[in-house]
Parts: C-alpha cells; structure tokens; sequence
C-alpha cells in the first residue's frame, strides 16, 4: 500500500478536523441533565440483539404455551374430566395504534391507545374519548376533536409552529405580520413571541412539566368579537406550521398552551376552549390531554 | 472503564453522568463532526445525544454497551441536525476546518479538495459508515451495531461511499492540471 492509495487519503482525510468538545459544550449539557428527569422504566427489557438459540428457546416456549393452552381450553376438562378450569387473566395491554395518516380524519376507537406516529416528529400517546376523530397531519401537526367538530374547534392539536402572528387582527395586512421564531430554539422565545402578540390576551407563562419533559404553560384568549379587525381570508391567524397550515382562533376561544422541549425540538400541545362547546367536550378534552405520554420519535 | 459510571449515572448521579460525558465527549464530537463536516452543527447534535442518552439511560440493560448505544444515538442526532439545517436555510456552510490542515501531510490540498466534495455528496447514512469504519476503525459487524443497521446494509453503505470516494481521487489523478486550475 503506498502513500496515494485510496484508501491511505480517505483515512488521511478523515483524520483531519476537530476532536474536542468545547468546555461550553460539556456545561450545557450539566446544566440541561440537572432540569431532565430520567425516563422511568417500566417492563421487561426489549432485547433488540438475540441470538440464534435464544430465538429458537423462545418459540419453543411460545409453542409449549400454545399447547398448554389448547390443552387446558379444549382438552379433558371441557368433557368433564380433570379439575377445574383455570381462572382467564387478564389480556396484556395492547400497543398503541397508529394515529391514522389519511386525506381526512378518522374515527377513533373509543379508550384504545393511539400515537402519534412516522411522520410527526414525537411520539405523543393517548387514549381516546368517545366519538372522536384524528389524524396526522404530516412531520408537524397531529390532532384530534370532536367528530364533526371542524379542527382544531373542541380538540386537542400537537404541532411544530415556528411562525407566530405579530397581531393576528390585521392578519390581512403588514401589521398583521408574522415573526419567525427560531426552529431549533428554547421555549421560551416562542413564548415570549405569543405574548407579545397582539389582540390576544396572554397568562402568565409558568414553568411545568409534562411526562417528564419540561416548558411553560399558557393560555392565549382570543378577543370576543373581531370587529375592526381586517382578516384575510385564513382569519385570525395566529401562526404558521413550517409548510404553510395555517392555525386561526374563532372569536372568544381560549388556548391553553404547553410548549415543552422534546430534545431540541419544541411541541406545542394545544387544549382550545371554543364558545359552544360543551362540558362533555370539555371533559374529553382534558381526559386525553392527562393521558399524553412523550417519546422521542425515535 | 465506564461501566461503573455508567451504573452511578443510571441511578440518577448527575456527577457520574458529567465525568461520563466528559469521557466520550471529545470522542463523540469526531464523528459528529466528521458525519456532519460541520463543528457548529456537530456540537448541537453532540450535546443534544448526551442529553437524550441522560433521559434513557436507563432504557440501556448492559452498563458495558453504553459507547455503541451513545454511537447510536449520536448518529440520528446528527441525521437530525442535517435535516434542520436543509430544511431551514438554503445555504450550504464550507466545512471549517480549524486549521488542522496538516503541512507535509500525505494529502496535498487537491486530494483534500476532491475528496470533500466527493464526501458531500454522499447520504448522511454512508457518511457515518464511513467514519465508523475508516475513522474509529471498527470492524463491518461493530459498525453495523453502533449504527443500529443490518450487516449487509452496512456492508453495501461502506462499499458505495468508498468507491465513490475513490473515483474521486483516481479522477483527480488523471488530470493533476485541474487543480492547479482551482487554485489559481
């Protein structure tokens, strides 16, 4: 091998570049792991690398279960020989289904489990009301409301927006421009771009966490007329998703808001108050929101 | 080395964690920045694994594996960062090279050149093959589990990439007027 082999300079060429982590780097990240609470495991390990003989070992269990329980089910006892049944257990939870990814939004299953699958950017777990609906609605919304509701009305959104109105009033013209709030950065420039928004009525961000991850809550009121204002034909918008959705209040609706940081993205977990809605959908609303789980998505 | 650390850290020892990071640190941001050609993008994407694997760390069953696992995560955190930085600004930043450029090093400043660009237009994935193997050393099958991918993926990855970097540099060799031509 000589010194103009391929080889030789592709190493040569990899060797070259930094290797150090800058101090300020190894400070960030002390200082972010003090405000992250570990993941809780729960359940057996998955076991992502298993060898040959352990596979066979485990569906030869699997097989003598199977037949135990064929056994037990259909064998003497269901002629009245041998003792008594055994008592069923319970069915292991099932996994969670896959938030459908359809043109439109499909009824969900009344209390199954459903995630927010490939293609949104987290894995949002929860357990859905009677007579809902939802999708995913690409890499940065997923949602789900009321069936007939039109979304986001009554439901509860999960969204990446990145572009905040500056006064969703005048949403037709200059004034009603909107700030670019950086993609990758904290939450709390995002909240401060909502409550510096004008026409709406801001609470006080406070700091909370959810299923361990942490951010800030807060709830955004829409006014209850819009008259004076000049809206575009989208509304009163009030932000935009990375590809162009954009997310209108009705008059009087009342967002409740948490911005959490999900490893260097930010979710926003949207619970609307609408006028006309009812308690029950009040009350679904919030049942799903206290089911959110959180995962990376991968 | 690490495995007692590592098990301290599990427990919650953030002081464990920090002596932990501060061990595969400097490691981790070689390959990042070797995957990304990028120190800015490198460092975020570095700083972002080590916060994700503070979270799971206790996902991880064998103390013993926590640098493959790390590895893994690394590499999605930098496939990550590359996404942003492609959805989000049009502009493709050169490589800062620190200055790290070696004098009387075996690679002249064309097969550098050559063998950037040649680099860059290669997929994230066959990117990290390619440092996990020529750079760390390791061989295909560690590869293949550091990166958390089939044998025969990683096989096929590293083939593409070093072939694609090879025609690069014989390219080059063909025609030494070129750069000349580049440097002018």
């Amino acid at each position: 091998m000589t010194a103009r082999d391929p080889d030789v300079l592709i190493r040569a060429f990899l060797d070259e570049g930094r290797t150090e982590l800058p101090d300020r780097a190894f400070d960030a990240v002390r200082r972010d792991i003090h405000r992250t609470r570990q993941r809780v495991v729960i359940g057996p390990w998955r076991q992502p690398n298993m060898n040959m003989f352990a596979r066979v070992a485990i569906v030869a269990a699997a097989v003598v279960v199977a037949v135990g329980f064929a056994w037990v089910t259909f064998g003497p006892s269901q002629f009245g020989v041998g003792g008594p049944r055994p008592t069923p257990t319970a069915a292991p939870t099932p996994s969670p289904r896959a938030l459908p990814t359809t043109e439109s939004e499909s009824p969900l299953e009344p209390g199954t489990s459903y995630v927010t699958a490939d293609p949104f950017f987290v894995r949002v777990t929860f357990t859905a009301p009677d007579g809902w609906e939802g999708k995913v609605g690409g890499e940065y919304l997923a949602f789900a409301n009321p069936t007939g509701r039109e979304a986001p009305s009554g439901g509860v959104t999960f969204s990446k927006f990145v572009i905040v109105a500056t006064d969703p009033c005048h949403s037709d013209s200059e004034e009603g421009a909107y700030e670019f709030a950086v993609p990758t950065g904290s939450v709390d420039n995002l909240v401060s771009s909502l409550v510096n928004m004008d026409g709406t009525d801001a609470s006080t961000p406070v700091d909370v966490e959810v299923d361990g991850y942490f951010g800030k809550q807060l709830t955004l009121t829409a006014p209850a007329s819009f008259e004076g204002c000049t809206l575009s034909p989208d509304g009163y918008v009030v932000w935009q998703l990375p590809l162009g959705t954009k997310y209108s209040f009705v008059a009087g609706q009342r967002s409740r808001l948490w911005i959490l940081q999900v490893n260097s993205e930010r979710l926003v977990i949207d619970v609307p108050e609408v006028p006309g809605q009812s308690a029950q959908e009040k009350a679904d609303a919030q049942a799903l929101f206290d089911s959110i789980q959180i995962a990376p998505a991968y | 080395m690490h495995r007692e650390l590592v098990d301290r850290a599990k427990r919650g020892d953030e002081e464990a964690f920090d002596a932990l990071a501060r061990e595969v640190g400097d490691r981790c941001m070689a390959i990042a920045c070797r995957i990304l050609r990028d120190t800015a993008l490198a460092e975020d994407a570095v700083q972002a694994a080590l916060i994700l694997a503070w979270r799971e760390l206790r996902t991880l069953r064998d103390p013993g594996r926590f640098e493959p696992w790390l590895h893994r995560i690394l590499t999605n955190e930098c496939y990550a960062e590359a996404r942003r930085r492609t959805r989000w600004s049009s502009n493709i930043r050169l490589l800062p090279v620190d200055g790290q450029l070696e004098a009387g090093g075996i690679l002249t400043v064309n097969d550098r050149d050559q063998l950037e660009r040649a680099f860059r237009r290669l997929t994230l994935e066959q990117r990290a093959v390619l440092v996990f193997h020529h750079y760390l050393g390791l061989p295909l099958p560690e590869v293949a589990d550091h990166l958390g991918i089939p044998r025969g993926t990683a096989k096929s990855r590293l083939h593409h990439a070093t072939a694609a970097l090879r025609a690069s540099v014989d390219a080059d060799a063909r025609t030494p007027s070129n750069s000349q031509e580049r440097l002018a």
